[in-house]
């Protein structure tokens, strides 16, 4: 076309001043400083954050990850029925103690692919599955020394949690001769590094500390107080996005977006950790994360919400209890029953609204947005 | 003259000087292919990001969304246009732009920024033709508010050589179809002006349309404009599948209740087969959507890209976005990720792609990736329907509107 482009071209041609200037791009504007308050204030949140609700989850993950690895250390000396429950009893307090740190997607948990490793989920291709079949049957190359050049599905929670729960877990971790004992205790032992990895980052003071604390324009994680805040609530927004889409709404056929798709079945195994019945320790460990980085950071107190916002907590974390109660999650073992589905749907509803909440008042009273595309797009 | 109009003119008179500012740091800097090597030629997708308050950047990603260079940007971005076969890639400033950066992914040689004519602004969106010599961007006549297409020289670095009439106001994406000396262009219908900034001018009475152009002469080969009833339907991004159908992702403006439908498709051979007194009499179709969906979206598509037989839009409003098929309109599937917009291709061949082959370790190692990548502002990037690599999250980059396939 290029030629009568050129014909076009000359009977268009407008008068041209411009110049291309040859430039590498880069420019420097200026931009206004937070205030001294404001940024003594965003100091003081990160304070919270960093001391009060980090740390001391890291370090519970830490020690109940060191706790797992132990018992299915044990099992796999014992191969004792006995020691199975105590091995599922520690898998069930690690996963309370993930879940609650699984949305603080910031610095070392995003690096090196952590987050990956450590919980893969949705694996919809199912890689996990096949790849454990395939470990089964042979697993000589599985070690915890090569364990980080395998498949990501086979890192974290979603592969130990087939292993020590299902159908076939009673039978072979208690077989002497059978192997999956000794995948399982690589792969626990495989969390537990994880998790002191992110216990020694969080509590080295030049690292993500000094990052957080002392943000610089040179850093490449945070250049001011505001890009340190606006990470907290895109920790926030993305982070109940989750919880709310992918967790959550699929697991209520009456979801609108569910309708839209033929036959659609709300079953429980569309559900993370639904295997080892840890799905609702995951999601209220979820909310409790959540809870603390909204609340304890003093982010909703700083825009008069917390009282409103501890309220819709309160009543999701008693919507969870209410789940605990309920004789039958599901029927079949896989449809979830009509009242759980309703208890789901009443718990969507307070997480949405703190979700709202967070968009449309908390990030535009702070003057930080989660995403910018929704508010301003073209 | 207004304060609005005073602003604004400052802010060109600043992107100016910050352009001349750029060029004089050029000179002094080293070449970005004796600091990237063998970045360059793993490339994968071009996006714009925001990186902080005022800082806006144009980021190369490799085949699983890594990224693998940044250059700074002026002011914030929007679209880009893509040429692989010679590694040239363009990113427009955001409506209303004030300038073209222009890159070789290959080379990564010193970028260019280029400015718009005089009277004339930026739209967010443009296309190179199919063998690389020019470039073709949306453009504004801001004196009489009817859209344009500026035609760039690439090999005279990019100098201005010519316009075309858009046939329509507010024109947005420009995409060309291959192998054919054809363009096509979503005229959004909504007016704006320089002085007024952002606003939008004539929404009341606002007629999107889409225009086919020959462009050997600049002549409108087809030309639909949407029902009545869906005059507040703004016509914003385009794609074009193997099937010969142009699908177009649109926005909706007024302030009743949502269309029963935000999206829709031309069939490229009916719509010129009918074209007769500058209107095409077929070919046009609007999809079927459920208006939960509609409802969900808030009436508001950001982006459209098709791979093969499927096609799939995104929306930031609604967080969500979805697959249908592109001979049916069924919906195949949908996934959820907050303040996405940007989606692409992730396949390694393009339609627009047909002269070049990618390298034969790239065709092997995207065998098993879905159809698309999906980007947003909170720093996510996923694959649709969601691959081997889950959902990764940067904490350094908002990803902007779009995101191309280089």
């Amino acid at each position: 076309m290029n030629t009568l482009i050129q014909a076009a071209m000359m009977t268009k041609m407008h008068k041209f001043i411009g110049k291309a200037v040859t430039s590498l791009c880069a420019v420097f504007l200026l931009h206004t400083p937070a205030s001294l308050a404001e940024t003594d204030r965003r100091h003081h949140t990160t304070t919270q954050v960093i001391y009060n609700i980090y740390q001391p989850a890291y370090d519970q993950f830490a020690k109940k990850s060191q706790q797992l690895s132990t018992e299915i250390e044990t099992l796999c000396k014992t191969k004792d029925a006995t020691q199975t429950n105590a091995a599922r009893s520690a898998f069930t307090e690690t996963v309370a103690t993930f879940s609650e740190i699984e949305f603080y997607r910031v610095g070392p948990m995003i690096e090196k692919n952590r987050q990956n490793r450590l919980f893969y989920w949705p694996d919809t291709r199912r890689v996990g599955e096949r790849q454990l079949r395939s470990l089964l049957a042979n697993s000589e190359d599985f070690n915890i020394k090569n364990i980080t050049q395998k498949s990501v599905a086979l890192q974290g929670f979603p592969a130990l949690e087939r292993l020590l729960f299902d159908n076939a877990s009673n039978a072979e971790l208690t077989t002497p001769t059978n192997n999956r004992c000794a995948i399982a205790k690589t792969v626990a032992v495989n969390i537990e590094n994880l998790a002191t990895q992110l216990q020694t980052a969080w509590s080295d003071p030049l690292g993500i500390l000094q990052q957080m604390l002392a943000p610089t324009d040179s850093s490449e994680l945070f250049r001011s107080e505001t890009e340190v805040l606006r990470s907290y609530i895109t920790q926030l927004s993305a982070g109940l996005e989750f919880l709310i889409t992918r967790k959550l709404e699929p697991l209520v056929a009456e979801i609108e977006i569910n309708k839209l798709k033929a036959n659609y079945k709300a079953s429980i195994r569309k559900a993370p950790f639904w295997r080892s019945d840890n799905f609702l320790t995951n999601v209220k460990g979820n909310i409790i994360g959540l809870q603390a980085l909204l609340i304890e950071s003093g982010i909703a107190a700083e825009t008069n919400l917390e009282k409103e916002l501890k309220f819709e907590f309160t009543l999701a974390l008693l919507h969870i209890e209410k789940l605990n109660s309920i004789t039958m999650l599901t029927e079949d073992g896989s449809t979830i029953t009509n009242d759980a589905q309703d208890l789901l749907l009443a718990l969507i509803i307070p997480m949405a609204s703190i979700q709202l909440t967070i968009s449309d008042r908390i990030a535009k009273t702070l003057g930080v947005s989660a995403g910018f595309n929704s508010d301003d797009g073209d | 003259m207004n304060i609005t109009s005073t602003l604004d003119n400052q802010r060109r008179h600043f992107v100016a000087s910050a352009l001349a500012l750029a060029g004089t740091t050029l000179l002094a800097s080293k070449s970005h292919s004796q600091l990237l090597g063998k970045h360059a030629a793993t490339a994968h997708y071009i996006a714009s990001a925001r990186s902080g308050i005022n800082k806006f950047n144009a980021v190369l990603l490799d085949i699983n969304g890594d990224t693998l260079h940044q250059v700074k940007l002026p002011e914030r971005a929007h679209g880009a246009a893509t040429h692989r076969a010679k590694g040239l890639a363009v990113v427009f400033a955001r409506r209303p732009g004030y300038y073209l950066c222009c890159l070789n992914f290959k080379s990564l040689h010193t970028p260019l920024l280029i400015q718009p004519s005089p009277a004339r602004h930026f739209y967010g969106h443009g296309v190179y033709s199919d063998n690389g010599s020019y470039l073709l961007a949306t453009e504004n006549d801001i004196d009489t508010g009817q859209g344009v297409i500026g035609i760039y020289a690439v090999d005279q670095g990019y100098r201005k050589v010519g316009e075309l009439d858009t046939h329509g106001i507010g024109p947005h994406e420009i995409i060309s179809i291959p192998d054919q000396p054809l363009i096509v262009v979503a005229n959004g219908g909504i007016r704006t002006h320089p002085d007024t900034g952002r606003q939008k001018l004539n929404i009341e009475n606002m007629q999107p349309s889409l225009s086919i152009i020959d462009t050997r002469d600049g002549k409108l080969v087809g030309y639909h404009r949407l029902p009545d009833d869906y005059h507040q339907l703004s016509i914003r991004h385009l794609t074009f599948t193997r099937n010969g159908n142009i699908w177009f992702a649109g926005q909706y403006e007024g302030d009743n209740s949502l269309p029963d439908s935000l999206a829709g498709s031309v069939s490229l051979q009916a719509s010129l087969a009918s074209f007769k007194d500058g209107k095409s009499r077929s070919g046009a179709l609007l999809s079927t959507m459920p208006q939960s969906l509609i409802e969900r979206t808030k009436g508001y598509l950001s982006s459209v890209a098709a791979f093969d037989q499927t096609v799939a839009f995104t929306s930031s409003r609604g967080g969500i976005a979805f697959m249908l098929d592109d001979s049916t309109g069924t919906i195949i599937d949908i996934t959820t990720q907050l303040d996405c917009s940007g989606i692409a291709s992730a396949s390694p061949t393009s339609i627009n792609d047909d002269t070049s082959k990618p390298p034969q370790e790239t065709m092997q190692s995207v065998s098993a990736l879905p159809p698309f990548i999906i980007t947003g502002g909170t720093g996510d990037l996923q694959f649709f329907p969601q691959a081997l690599t889950a959902t990764t999250s940067s904490n350094r980059y908002q990803w902007d509107n779009h995101i191309y396939r280089v």
